[in-house]
């Protein structure tokens, strides 16, 4: 029981670091992670009625030098 | 998404629109983990009328001018579908006079300050604004006493208290 309990803390803690990795990402990388949910998201949207459209936005990284 | 805030900073420059910040689910996306949403929530300030009246239609008449169309409640630009929302009480105007300056890409934004974002999900009460606000006051980084500040001046500690009772 022990272990269980164990390896479900280390996953859940996993799961929070990654949350708070996200949370402080670069705008820009979070609008392309929101673009990429719209289009999983949108098919089984349609299929229950819902029009969406998944925005069409550059998803080219800018370079700082460039 | 760049090119569409490249055209509110055009509007804003050319005065259709006085001044606009990056609120709603995009805006609190700004402060904490992305999820799903196909809206962008623009706050503006529009410019004073004559008989005082608040309108979007001088600034969806521009935007029709320059090709971009309305889709249903929103104004589809560069691709994505803006929401605008003028400033219709003291809590927004004061959010969008305290928006934070920011930089997508290259392009100059504005986004609502985290504290403000809170205080209008708490205001709006919706069921989806509830869902939102509990994760986004553990994920957004907030200056607390800022937040007192903002929530006790609109009158909005009560439903504060019951939300994160």
């Amino acid at each position: 029981m022990d272990q269980i309990d164990e390896a479900i803390s280390r996953i859940l803690a996993g799961k929070e670091a990654r949350r708070r990795r996200l949370a402080v990402a670069p705008f820009p990388a979070k609008v392309r992670a929101v673009v990429r949910l719209q289009e999983l998201a949108a098919p089984i949207l349609r299929q229950r009625g819902r029009q969406v459209r998944p925005w069409e936005i550059d998803r080219t990284p800018v370079s700082r030098d460039g | 998404m760049e090119r569409t805030l490249e055209v509110l900073n055009e509007l804003e420059r050319a005065g259709v629109i006085r001044r606009y910040a990056i609120g709603g689910a995009v805006g609190a996306i700004f402060y904490m983990e992305p999820f799903l949403t196909y809206d962008l929530d623009v706050f503006v300030v529009l410019p004073e009328t004559t008989g005082g009246l608040l309108t979007l239609a001088p600034l969806y008449e521009v935007l029709k001018q320059r090709g971009y169309a309305e889709e249903d409640e929103c104004v589809s630009i560069e691709g994505v579908p803006v929401q605008f929302l003028p400033a219709y009480n003291a809590l927004v105007e004061e959010a969008l006079a305290k928006a934070r300056d920011t930089l997508y890409e290259r392009t100059p934004t504005r986004v609502i300050r985290p504290e403000h974002l809170a205080a209008i999900m708490v205001q709006t009460g919706r069921d989806k604004d509830r869902q939102r606000f509990s994760t986004f006051v553990m994920e957004a980084e907030m200056d607390e006493e800022y937040l007192q500040d903002v929530v006790r001046r609109h009158g909005l500690e009560s439903r504060w208290m019951e939300w994160t009772r």
